[in-house]
């Protein structure tokens, strides 16, 4: 991809507790075009939140720090950027929105003013300018009413609406990616459904590219180009999202498609992948999910696979792929 | 909003009343009473008892809280028992000289305070801040009288730099007045001051640490806002709520929270009437201080709720 | 039994060995017999007591193991006064000679008036002060957490009426209150735990309400009623629990509030008297010497300080470490 706006190169992140380092995002790579959709899916604890903040530097310092990789925007690696640099670069060329929207947004101000304070301070903008564009902001991210609602605080409005603010505050910036870190997470389904069609046509309008960061498979089918699925710090399966639904070639990503409840579908019970997420400080030696997965070998144990070229973008880390192609379907229960 | 100060104003007035009633009855049921305290043992019984009814101490408790009540409310706050002195006289007196001392104070509190509290706020973990804050710890676990003790012995007494206590002497004039002004009010000041700012810095710092830690504050940074910008507009001001509850107790220290150092300093304030007062059981001075006092909590906290009302809109339209 | 704690063991017997190897009748005598006890049980209570869990975690920061070693340290001075103190703190010494003697060899924290021993008297002081301020707090917080947890359970009229008179007894000035209830009677310890005790359970009361009223909706409050549970079990086993923790770092703060109040009222003649030692009154026995004999006031003053010091720093690491909704790594608003 010769147009990447933003690049993922081997990225390790670790974290310190109590006097102990673990790597928490390890050897990450992947990249998203202008108007391309990435999605990346994982169960909480695996990094893939921390990988954003990583890309805003947002990190929960010293907590969490780099560990080396490179992240660049446009080309250039932004890791090494002075701090003034990097606080450019946020909201005008990356933007990020969170899970919860009630306690992301200050609550004693008026979403309207949360939206026109970074016109002003970022964009140049005077007063009147940047209220008028505050509210054409907010009727773009598909706000009714726009006017009156930029004058509320975010206590009066629902949890859809919040999300929508923060997705127009994300774009008064006139940022190039957005970072969307799990943000239906917290909201009802059939509100889900809307952001996320916002989140397309944002897309389709506006050029962005938008990364994707959810732990429900469901959410990436249809909507991104390519997902990256991630366990235990790493990348275990990459894909153009087609690929991936067709011929899952990871155990893990099996399992994820397995658990999903279907509408239709004649079940007494739902599959689920047993055992529990591993921390940071407590990876199984070779490959992290084989202690979980049904098809491990004695291999899997000892080697930690890397991810490997299976042809047409479609990279897997797995040493048993071929036979979790053959099979096709999660054979737990 | 109008609604709202309307019913805290009304609250805030039953309150005082409850106060000030509560003060009577618990006044009058103490053991003693002035006239004991002030006779002489050699008088006869019947002048004794003819001085009680003079000061209308025979009446039966609840009559004399009824015509204490009216003469309250004319305005009139009684003739102190002990130094037979219009109340209203005495306080008129009293009140500037503690004003003096915590005005200054409070200005201090809340400006050094607040600036400290800053300081150490935006610099988490270095050693300065460190440093600060368990200076602070200490300063503010100070007995004010015997950091003021021990203030004197050694400026009043073995340095002789600062005087001892008491007022400047009031019949200087310009500069000369001035210095002594300062040289007087140095020391009482100062232990006034000292606690206050640690109790302020120790205080703010930890809510606007507690702030920085909030989601919102993230949202900011990634809005790629200026340092200065998020902190004083971002962080401050849900950290002024806490502000606005110390300077609502402000209010109250202003008259009441000087009464060690005046003891100490021999400042003759309204904190040394008030110990005086119950001492000698000196019923109108005793409930003139007391209501005042009460009136100064009540209003403080009024204004401290008026103020967060202000600050916080979601508790505006909450109510 | 680790090193430290092996130390902290000893230091029981090692006192009570002092003591005898001084006067050997000492340990026996009847107002040294609790001490003594005390003293040979204590490497027993060592062994037993093992902070665990929350509270281990919270006397890990340096601030809790100074303020904890200062508290213990006060603590245990107080119950071993009898055999820590050289002598008695009403032997009068000879009038002529031993009367304000400076601190020297002999008495280290010089003599008073009297000729009675400093150290002795700061020492026995510690029990008197550090008594009626716990007792005070324990009183306080007991009745609070009473009024609190009334007031939440209840709710609606109940609630109203105890927060009324929660805010009307929060209006008084508490200086002038303490005073006007100390006038009532001869102002003996017990009384004077009880006046403090009476002006201080408010703001306790207002933090257990605070703090039981989001938890009653709560899933296993909810669970727990409907399962028919009465009020006093649920609150015993289930919120009692979850609201201890604010509620003993806030203790512990308060435990340094009343050992300043106490000191102030014995200061002005109001607190304890005469044949009580409590700290207050040693600062106000020395208020008029300062010119000459500094010592009758600064002693006393400094062990109040380290006190409430202590005090202070175990109870600002409990609150920190006890706070459910605490974040841990302080945030830097650049990079």
């Amino acid at each position: 991809m010769a147009n990447a706006v933003l690049e993922l190169e081997s990225l390790s992140l670790r974290l310190r507790r109590e006097g102990r380092t673990a790597r928490v995002v390890d050897s990450v790579s992947w990249r998203v075009a202008r108007s391309g959709s990435l999605g990346i899916v994982g169960e909480s604890g695996c990094g893939k939140s921390l990988q954003a903040l990583a890309v805003m530097r947002l990190l929960p310092r010293p907590a969490v720090d780099f560990d080396g990789g490179q992240i660049r925007v446009d080309g250039t690696d932004i890791i090494g950027l002075d701090a003034e640099s990097m606080r450019r670069l946020r909201a005008r060329r990356v933007a990020m929105i969170f899970q919860e929207p009630m306690t992301s947004l200050n609550p004693v101000f008026s979403v309207g003013e949360q939206i026109a304070e970074l016109l002003r301070e970022r964009m140049d903008m005077g007063r009147q300018q940047a209220a008028r564009r505050s509210v054409e902001l907010l009727d773009e991210v598909g706000i009714d009413d726009p006017a009156r609602r930029a004058r509320q605080i975010p206590q009066e409005l629902s949890g859809g609406m919040r999300q929508r603010v923060m997705i127009a505050i994300a774009l008064a910036g006139e940022p190039d990616v957005l970072l969307a870190d799990e943000p239906t997470t917290a909201l009802a389904v059939t509100v889900q459904a809307r952001i996320l069609d916002l989140l397309d046509s944002l897309r389709a309008n506006r050029g962005l590219a938008v990364v994707l960061i959810t732990h429900d498979l469901a959410l990436v089918a249809g909507r991104s180009d390519e997902v990256a699925v991630m366990y235990a710090g790493r990348i275990v399966e990459r894909a153009p999202t087609a690929r991936l639904f067709d011929r899952p070639s990871h155990p893990y990503t099996l399992g994820l498609l397995a658990c999903r409840p279907r509408i239709g579908e004649q079940r007494r019970t739902l599959p689920t992948i047993g055992g529990q997420v591993c921390d940071a400080f407590e990876r199984p030696s070779g490959c992290a999910f084989h202690p979980r997965c049904p098809f491990a070998t004695e291999r899997c144990s000892q080697e930690t696979p890397a991810l490997a070229d299976e042809g047409e973008g479609h990279m897997v880390a797995c040493f048993e792929s071929a036979r979790v192609r053959e099979t096709g379907v999660w054979p737990g229960v | 909003m109008g609604v709202f100060i309307l019913r805290r104003a009304f609250a805030s007035l039953l309150l005082v009343w409850g106060v000030v009633t509560v003060t009577f009855f618990l006044a009058h049921l103490a053991p003693g009473d002035p006239v004991e305290l002030l006779s002489d043992p050699a008088m006869r019984t019947e002048d004794i008892e003819a001085l009680r009814a003079r000061y209308g101490l025979d009446q039966p408790l609840p009559l004399q809280y009824l015509s204490w009540l009216r003469a309250l409310v004319a305005g009139d706050l009684g003739t102190s028992l002990v130094r037979q002195r219009p109340v209203a006289d005495i306080l008129a007196e009293a009140i500037p000289n503690t004003l003096r001392l915590t005005g200054l104070a409070l200005l201090l509190h809340f400006t050094v305070g607040t600036a400290l509290a800053m300081a150490m706020a935006t610099r988490p973990g270095r050693r300065w801040t460190v440093a600060s804050d368990s200076v602070s710890l200490v300063l503010y676990s100070l007995p004010a009288f015997w950091l003021g003790l021990m203030l004197q012995f050694v400026f009043a007494y073995q340095l002789r730099w600062l005087p001892s206590g008491g007022l400047p002497p009031a019949d200087l004039g310009g500069a000369a007045a001035l210095w002594a002004e300062l040289r007087h009010l140095a020391m009482p000041v100062f232990v006034l001051g000292l606690s206050g700012v640690a109790s302020v810095a120790r205080t703010l710092r930890a809510s606007i640490v507690q702030v920085l830690t909030e989601d919102y504050i993230r949202t900011a940074r990634a809005k790629g806002l200026p340092a200065r910008l998020i902190f004083w507009k971002h962080a401050l001001r849900p950290a002024s709520a806490t502000l606005i509850t110390m300077l609502g107790l402000g209010l109250p220290f202003l008259l009441g929270g000087a009464v060690a150092t005046e003891v100490i300093f021999a400042w003759p304030g309204m904190g040394r009437v008030a110990v005086e007062a119950i001492l000698t059981r000196d019923y109108p001075l005793i409930l003139a201080t007391t209501a005042m006092a009460a009136v100064l909590v009540v209003l403080g906290n009024l204004l401290a709720d008026i103020g967060y009302a202000w600050v916080d809109p979601r508790l505006r339209r909450a109510s | 039994m680790t090193g430290r704690r092996a130390t902290v063991a000893a230091i029981g017997p090692v006192v009570l060995l002092f003591a005898f190897l001084r006067e050997p009748s000492l340990p026996l005598r009847p107002d040294a017999i609790g001490s003594t006890l005390l003293a040979l049980a204590w490497p027993f209570i060592v062994w037993g007591l093992r902070p665990t869990g929350v509270m281990a975690r919270a006397l890990e920061e340096d601030r809790a193991r100074v303020g904890g070693t200062l508290v213990l340290g006060l603590c245990l001075i107080a119950a071993w006064a009898p055999l820590l103190a050289p002598v008695s703190p009403a032997l009068q010494g000879d009038p002529v000679l031993d009367r304000y003697r400076p601190p020297g060899m002999e008495h280290w924290l010089g003599t008073d008036l009297l000729g009675r021993d400093m150290l002795s008297r700061v020492i026995h002081g510690a029990r008197v002060s550090l008594s009626i301020a716990v007792g005070s707090v324990v009183l306080s917080v007991g009745l609070g957490t009473l009024v609190g947890a009334v007031a939440g359970w209840r709710g609606g009229r109940v609630d109203g009426v105890l927060m009324r008179a929660t805010d009307l007894a929060l209006a008084f000035p508490r200086v002038f209150l303490i005073l006007l209830l100390v006038a009532f009677t001869y102002p003996s310890p017990q009384w004077i735990v009880v006046v403090l005790g009476l002006t201080g359970w408010m703001s306790v009361a207002r933090l257990v309400r605070g703090e039981l009223r989001p938890r009653l909706q709560e899933g296993y409050v909810l669970a727990a009623r409907s399962l028919g549970f009465g009020a006093w079990r649920i609150f015993f086993r289930h919120l009692l629990p979850a609201i201890a923790g604010p509620l003993i770092a806030f203790s512990t703060l308060r435990v340094g509030n009343a050992i300043l109040a106490e000191s102030f009222l014995s200061f002005l003649g109001l607190g304890v008297q005469d044949p009580w030692v409590s700290w207050g009154l040693l600062i106000r026995s020395g208020r008029d010497l300062l010119t000459g004999e500094w010592w009758l006031a600064f002693f006393p003053g400094l062990a109040i300080v380290l006190t409430v010091v202590g005090f202070n720093l175990l109870g600002d690491a409990l609150r920190a470490a006890l706070d459910p909704r605490r974040h841990h790594d302080p945030v830097a608003l650049e990079d």
